[in-house]
Order: structure tokens, then C-alpha cells, then sequence
């Protein structure tokens, strides 16, 4: 037994020392495990372990909240925000004209108490509430809204999420530089409490985008008299249900009731800590410990064994995972040898026998969503993939130039990797190398092409298939296969002037339909799940696609 | 020695020189940038943003302005970590880690002398096999084994200490329970080192014929071990611990991941990893300052210890 433990030990000792350190991004699956434990021990562990009411934490006031973030943020300016620890805290600090709902993410007023939308669907009218308040008791009124949103579209600013305003017309030409009078913009001031947002097209997104952070108000005259310091401890002001207590950089975040927020009543958390914790063993451990309520994703290595706990979740998420392919260069700048590659690899063992937290197979790209049913892709066909290669000219993979997949230096994409290079040598003939390059430079490879097929991952922003497919239009700045096709573009354009949801809906499975049926500069592989340990103590917290857990609705069950 | 030490100080600014001139550059070199991401960003942010942070101008040009930043102790801001500065993030970080490797050097000095001197005696006694069976496996597990697996015995299942976190008590101290087992894990190679160098020393100086003269003078062991034999012997140990000292004392990425710790042991990769190029330069310079100050202390200590050395 003993013996049995210091060589799984050394195994995962080896691992880890092959891994590396997990890079960033938001498709990083964190790394492998380093100790041991048979399950027995995790269960007594528990028992052990405290819970949040037992003794040694009732010094702390019953309603804290304990979470683990994932990393430390890099800043806490919902226009220069990125990535989802900024957004976590983010959503509880600032509030946009509208809030998702926590179980359906429809929208509900924010700080607009209502809405007004015209009948071409281009026109929106905000009325605010007159109690919405800063957390320095002022009043956010329809002008913080105009001078934010000018912020956010300002150039200088460089806000990397502008994008998010883009419906709103000529919001993109005044980001570009193309339009200087801001003047120009579909935004007005009607009154102190009257919004008025004029839209290019009509756009089903646009009240989801509403709710994003950098659409939320910003406190301009602070940020014009502080600078970059203005969202630091001491400084920053916001208009969320909660403020920010204390920052400790790579410690901990403290967020406290705003006791000026319009809706403080229903607000029952007294304390809400943020953890940067990127080592998921290590967050692992303390949830087991009692000293997390929410262990926000899980070590890949121990799955398996997390999955008996009764307080693991795992649900869809807003994310696919995929390849892409360089359709500039041959090999793939033949469809017929993409198609063969899509069609000779078996999902289902990458899903099952690696990554076991009940991700979905997937051969499209776009995930399930209420409005929309994605195509189903091309399903697993090794003759017909056989018959495409031998077509293209490399009958029984033989004369196949040398190739490799190109992924950011991670365990979970090395071992998806290994299996689609091992399916392809089985079912293809080919042999693909693996090429593992650290994260920065994985980026810059891909933005160069200066590959044949590429990992990736993406997470949409909001609740529409067009966070997905828009990635793929010609030039697109995400879309980095090469790969163009007018048709796709015209669909994708279409879907975006389109009021009716049906219609629209149509466009983009059609465009998906070419993406992932007839052209395939990209291999889809699975759907994301979002996976976690939550405290059944903890209230008010919901499923969704968008992980997307507003802390303003959770509570800690006193029973 | 007045005028040796003057010298070697005169040198300090000069290797430090070419320790920024070479991490300058080479970390601009490295592909990517600080602010590349998963989501390709739009050249127009990119631009405002390379304009705003001064990376538009050409490298020569970045590298004057930086010198001029750092004859005011200027580090520059953090690219990665917007809104703050080099030097708040090493004043923040660097007393937690300074803290923490103090703690772990005086660990690794008490157990690894201890073990050393005990074992240099008594060589081939069972002690001497057992403790050096001990510092040969603190040497070859890795602290990323290591800690874990203190965290898991000792924070899991005996529950005596938080298996991470860093309450802190007093300024960068925090309370005792949180600094037992990251100390173990980051002092346990140290003090194998240590225990080895200082066994060897002992068995080098003790057959010496002015130990000899020591004994035959009719000295208590105890007089001869500690005033006469542990002064030569230490020598190795003192050469190990310069650099030893200026590595333990800025942390290290492993421990501090592990027990999930706030110092600058991480940011010395993390920075390199994220292309935070002012932040890669501080850390740098921070590291390069204190090896080159432990490494004249050490010099300046092997005077003291052999009476052979005179520097003149």
C-alpha cells in the first residue's frame, strides 16, 4: 500500500514536472495532481473538515462568502478588464443599465428600472431609477452612463472589449478613428433619467451586451483626477451591490455590502473573499479544509475522484473547444484532407477517457442555446475519411507531408492532442507530431499562421450564436485559419440586420452548416462544462451557461 | 580592506548594468507581447495601448528612458497588473517572501549545522548514515512533492495547520501556524545542503594538524569542535550561503503556489510569462542586487573565518 503511494507519488511528481506552469487564458484546464490520496481518506477528510458555521470560524460573521478566483485580476476598470476573475468581481462592483438574470440570464432592470424599444427595433429607451447610487452616495444619472460609454469607446482608452458597444451606431467608427465627433454615436441624454441608445440594426444581443461591465457605468470625473489608480483600494467607486474592503495583490479581495446600492435590502452577504488561487490542488485542499464555499473549477487530475463529492456541480458552459487548421498551406488548404481529419477522430474517447468531467462531443461549434440548435456536424465516418484522403492524393496517408499540432505547454491539451494524433495514425495512416510552446508564444504562432493545426478555445461573451460564428467572417481578428468564404460572410451579415429571431436563427445554422459541414477550416472536439465544488449551505446560486453567479442573490443557509 | 571593499562596491553599479542591459533586451526579444491574449485584440487597441505605455518608441529609445527611470528608483508600471507600479508590487510582495526565507534559512541552518557537525564527528555512526540518508532525500524530492504532501498530512489529515493561506499578523509576519509548513518545504533542501557542506568541512579541517595540536593540548572536544574545527569548516557552508541566502529570501514560485502565498517568488516567473517587461527588470534587478551584496558578505566573512585570507 505504502510502496503503491510513493510510486503514484513519483508518477505525478514526473507529470507535473512535464507540465510546466499553467498558462493564462480562459481555456486553461489548470494542471495535474501531485498527491495521492485514495478517496477513502478525501471522504473522512470531509467529515474532519469544518464547515463554515463550525467552531473555528464563528469569529467571523455568519453571512462570508469564501470563493477561489482563479488568478489575481489584473485590474478592476470594467474597461480594461478582460478576463473572468476581473469579471466575477467586477459584476458585483459595478451595474449596467440592465442585469442578467442569475437562473435564465434574460434581462432585469438594473439601474434601469424600464425600457422602452421602438418598433423597428433600433431605437432604446432607458429610464433609470432615481435611487440607483454610487457607492460614495451619489446618483448615477443618464449622463454617467453617456460619459462611461464614451470612455469605453474613447481610442486612447484601448478598451480591448469596445467591441461589446458595436451595435450601437457608429460606436465602431468613432473606436476606429473613422468618426471623431462623438457627437455621432447612437447614445442621448434625454434627461437626468431618461437613456436613449439608437442601434445600427436591429440586434436580439443587444440588452445581454447591456449588462456586460464595460457597458456599466464608470465614475469619469474620479478616473479623470486619479488616472490608472482610480480602481485601486481607497479609490474606486462603483455602483454594484458591493464595494471593494481590501486588495491584497496575489492575497485576497474583500468586497462589502454597498450600503448605498437601490436594492441593499435583498443583499444578504456581510463579506465576499476572493482568492487568487491558480494552483487547483491547492484550492482543492481548502475547500476540503472548510475554507472555501465555492471552488470555482477542479484539478484535472482529480476528477474522478471530486466527481463522488457530493458538492460537485457541472454544468454546460459558453465555450468550445476545437482546432484550427492553416487552410492556407497545404495540407489543409484542401478540404477533402480537413473533412478526413474531422471524420477520423472519435470525440467521445477524448471526452470519456481524458477529461471525464462530462464535457460534450462535439462536431459543431456553436454551443446549445435557448434560441438556438447548433447542426450536427459531421459524425465519425473512418471509410469515408480513408476514401477523402486517398482522394486528395495521399491514399492510406502515404506521401503526407510532415504535420504537428501546435498547443500552449499544458497537461489536458497535450493528452487531447496525444489521442486525435494517435486516432489519426490509426484510422488516417498520418503522423502528426505534437508541438507544445509556452503560452505567449503559442499566441503569437498562431497570430502568424506559423502552423498547421492549432488548439484553441473559445468562451462567448453573451447568449447568441454570433459571439461564436463571428469569430470566422473574412479577416475576422479571431478567425486566424485563413480561411474565407463570401457565403459564410453574407449569412453572418444577414443574421445581424434580421429582427426576426426565426429568420435570424436560420442564417446562422446555415453559416454553421458551411462551418462545420462543408468547409471546416476548423475541428470542432467539445463543448465546455463549467465544473466546481458549491457548499449546500450556500443559497441563491444558479446554473447557468455563463457561470455568471451574481453575488447579490446568494445567501448562506443559517439552518 | 577598507579599500577592498571600496573597490568591490565600485563594481556593483557595473555588473548591474550588464545584468539590465542584457534582461532588457532579451525579454523583448522573447515572442509575444504583454498584451496578447486568447482574444485576438484589435491593432488599434494594441497601438493606443503600446502608445500609452511608451512600447511605440524604438528599443534604443526605451532603454534610455528606462535607465533615466531608474536613477529615481523609478521601476515603471506594471504592464500585466494595471494601475500599479514595479515598486509597489516588490514592496508589497518582497517582505513576505523576505519574511518567510528568513524563517526557512534559520530552520535550514539549525537543522542542517546540527546534523552536519554531529555527522563530520562521528563519521560512519549510525547518526551519521541516518541524517545523511535524510539530507540525500531532501535534496532529490522537489518542493512541488514535498509540499503537497505536507499540506496533506499535516494540513488535511492531522488538521495542525491551514493547508495555504497567509493571515498576516503584524505588517508582512503573519501568524505562526501559517509560515510551519511552507518553511519546511522551502528550508528542507537548503538545510540538506547545508548539512552536507558542513559534514564534509568537518571531516576536511578535524585530520588537520591544528586540531591535532588541539587535542594534544589537552582541549575539551567541545572547545576544539566549536572555537577550532567549525571555523574552517564553515567555509564551504558561507560560499553556499551568498547565493543561498538572496535565492531563499526572494521565494520561490513553487512554495508560494503551493501554500498559496503572496510574495515575489512568483512574480519572477510569472512576469517572464506574461511579458511584463518592467516587472521581469525589477524582479531582476531586485535578485541581482542582493546576490551581488550576499556574495562581498561572503568575502568579507571568509576573512573572519580562515585567518589565512587577508585582503589587502
Amino acid at each position: 500500500m505504502i510502496r503503491s503511494r510513493w510510486s503514484a507519488l513519483a508518477l505525478a511528481a514526473l507529470a507535473l514536472s512535464l507540465v510546466g506552469c499553467p498558462a493564462g487564458g480562459e481555456t486553461s484546464t489548470g494542471n495535474v495532481g501531485t498527491d495521492p490520496t485514495p478517496a477513502d481518506d478525501d471522504a473522512s477528510a470531509v467529515d474532519d473538515a469544518p464547515t463554515p458555521d463550525a467552531p473555528e470560524d464563528a469569529a467571523k460573521p455568519a453571512q462570508v462568502f469564501t470563493f477561489n478566483n482563479g488568478a489575481e485580476p489584473e485590474t478592476l476598470d470594467p474597461h480594461l478588464a478582460t478576463g473572468v476573475p476581473e469579471g466575477r468581481l467586477l459584476d458585483a462592483l459595478f451595474e449596467g443599465l440592465v442585469t442578467l438574470h442569475p437562473e435564465t440570464l434574460e434581462p432585469v432592470p438594473g439601474v434601469a428600472e424600464s425600457w422602452e424599444v421602438s418598433e423597428d427595433g433600433t431605437v432604446y429607451t432607458f429610464t433609470l431609477r432615481k435611487d440607483a447610487k454610487w457607492s460614495n452616495g451619489e446618483v448615477v444619472t443618464a449622463k454617467d452612463f453617456f460619459r462611461s460609454w464614451k470612455r469605453g469607446l474613447t481610442p486612447a482608452t484601448a478598451s480591448q472589449y469596445a467591441y461589446m458597444f458595436f451595435a450601437i451606431k457608429n460606436a465602431e467608427a468613432f473606436n476606429k478613428g473613422e468618426v471623431t465627433e462623438f457627437g455621432e454615436v447612437g447614445i442621448k441624454v434625454q434627461d437626468e433619467f431618461t437613456f436613449q441608445v439608437t442601434l445600427t440594426n436591429p440586434c436580439a444581443y443587444f440588452l445581454s451586451q447591456a449588462a456586460f461591465r464595460t457597458l456599466c457605468p464608470v465614475p469619469v470625473d474620479l478616473i479623470e483626477a486619479k488616472g490608472d489608480a482610480w480602481s485601486r483600494q481607497g479609490n474606486i467607486v462603483g455602483n454594484g451591490a458591493f464595494k471593494l474592503q481590501e486588495w491584497r495583490p496575489n492575497d485576497k479581495i474583500v468586497l462589502v455590502p454597498n450600503e448605498h446600492y437601490w436594492a441593499k435590502d435583498e443583499v444578504e452577504l456581510e463579506r465576499l473573499v476572493a482568492l487568487p488561487i491558480e494552483d487547483m490542488e491547492t484550492a482543492y485542499k481548502l475547500y476540503l479544509q472548510g475554507k472555501l464555499d465555492w471552488m470555482t473549477a477542479v484539478p484535472a487530475a482529480k476528477v474522478e475522484e471530486i466527481k463522488r463529492h457530493p458538492d460537485y456541480y457541472a454544468s454546460p458552459y459558453l465555450g468550445s473547444y476545437f482546432y484550427r487548421f492553416n487552410t492556407t498551406k497545404p495540407p489543409f488548404d484542401d478540404v477533402r484532407v480537413r473533412k478526413a481529419f474531422s471524420l477520423a477522430l472519435n470525440r467521445s474517447s477524448i471526452t470519456q477517457d481524458i477529461l471525464k468531467g462530462g464535457q460534450i462531443p462535439a462536431t459543431w461549434f456553436t454551443p446549445e442555446l435557448p434560441s438556438y440548435a447548433p447542426p450536427k456536424g459531421l459524425a465519425e465516418d473512418r471509410e469515408e475519411a480513408k476514401r477523402l484522403l486517398a482522394e486528395a492524393g495521399y491514399p492510406g496517408g502515404e506521401g503526407f507531408p510532415e504535420v504537428s499540432v501546435l498547443y500552449n505547454t499544458n497537461e489536458a491539451h497535450k493528452q487531447v492532442a496525444e489521442v486525435a494524433v494517435q486516432q489519426w495514425k490509426e484510422n488516417l495512416g498520418v503522423t502528426v507530431k505534437l508541438r507544445n510552446t509556452e503560452w505567449k508564444v503559442y499566441l503569437s504562432q498562431v497570430d502568424q499562421k506559423d502552423f498547421q493545426i492549432a488548439r484553441a478555445g473559445w468562451i462567448g461573451d453573451y447568449v447568441d450564436p454570433n459571439t461564436f460564428l463571428d469569430c470566422f467572417v473574412t479577416d475576422g481578428g479571431n478567425n486566424n485559419t485563413g480561411w474565407s468564404n463570401a457565403e459564410y460572410d453574407a449569412l453572418i451579415r444577414a443574421a445581424a440586420a434580421e429582427s426576426d429571431p426565426q429568420k435570424r436563427a436560420e442564417h446562422f445554422l446555415a453559416a454553421e452548416k458551411i462551418l462545420v459541414e462543408d468547409e471546416l477550416p476548423i475541428l470542432p472536439i467539445y463543448i465546455y462544462v463549467n465544473q466546481g465544488m458549491l457548499r449546500d449551505t450556500v443559497l441563491g446560486w444558479e446554473e447557468n451557461v455563463l457561470d455568471s453567479h451574481p453575488f447579490r442573490y446568494i445567501s448562506i443557509d443559517q439552518e | 580592506m577598507g579599500r577592498y571593499l571600496f573597490k568591490r562596491l565600485a563594481q556593483v553599479p557595473v555588473v548591474l548594468f550588464v545584468l539590465i542591459t542584457l534582461s532588457f533586451f532579451m525579454v523583448r526579444l522573447a515572442p509575444g507581447n504583454p498584451f496578447s491574449g486568447e482574444k485576438k485584440m484589435d491593432p488599434l487597441v494594441q497601438e493606443a495601448l503600446n502608445e500609452k505605455y511608451g512600447l511605440d518608441a524604438s528599443m534604443p529609445v526605451q532603454f534610455v528612458r528606462y535607465l533615466g527611470g531608474l536613477v529615481t528608483l523609478d521601476l515603471g508600471p506594471s504592464y500585466k497588473q494595471k494601475g500599479l507600479t514595479v515598486n509597489e508590487i516588490i514592496a508589497e510582495k518582497a517582505p513576505v517572501s523576505a519574511v518567510l526565507g528568513l524563517s526557512a534559512m534559520i530552520v535550514a541552518l539549525a537543522i542542517g549545522l546540527t546534523a552536519g557537525i554531529v555527522s563530520g564527528i562521528r563519521q560512519n555512526s549510525n547518526f551519521d548514515y541516518g541524517s545523511m540518508a535524510v539530507a540525500m532525500v531532501g535534496l532529490s524530492v522537489p518542493t512541488f512533492v514535498v509540499g503537497p504532501l505536507l499540506a496533506l498530512v499535516f494540513g488535511l489529515k492531522f488538521g495542525w495547520f491551514p493547508v495555504a493561506g497567509y493571515e498576516r499578523m503584524l505588517g508582512p509576519i503573519p501568524y505562526p501556524q501559517y509560515l510551519v509548513l511552507p518553511t519546511i518545504a522551502l528550508a528542507l533542501p537548503f538545510a540538506a545542503r547545508i548539512a552536507r557542506l558542513t559534514r564534509a568541512g568537518m571531516l576536511d579541517v578535524i585530520n588537520q594538524d591544528y586540531i591535532r595540536t588541539a587535542w594534544a593540548k589537552g582541549l575539551r572536544e567541545r572547545v576544539i569542535v566549536l572555537r577550532h574545527a567549525l571555523r574552517g569548516a564553515l567555509l564551504p557552508v558561507v560560499s553556499f550561503l551568498g547565493p543561498a541566502v538572496a535565492q531563499i529570501l526572494t521565494g520561490s514560485l513553487v512554495v508560494e503556489q503551493i501554500f498559496q502565498i503572496p510574495g515575489i517568488g512568483y512574480e519572477f516567473v510569472k512576469s517572464a510569462l506574461n511579458r511584463d517587461y518592467t516587472l521581469v527588470l525589477g524582479t531582476v534587478i531586485l535578485f541581482g542586487v542582493l546576490l551581488v551584496l550576499f556574495n562581498l558578505l561572503v568575502d568579507v566573512l571568509y576573512g573572519f573565518l580562515d585567518p589565512r585570507i587577508r585582503y589587502s
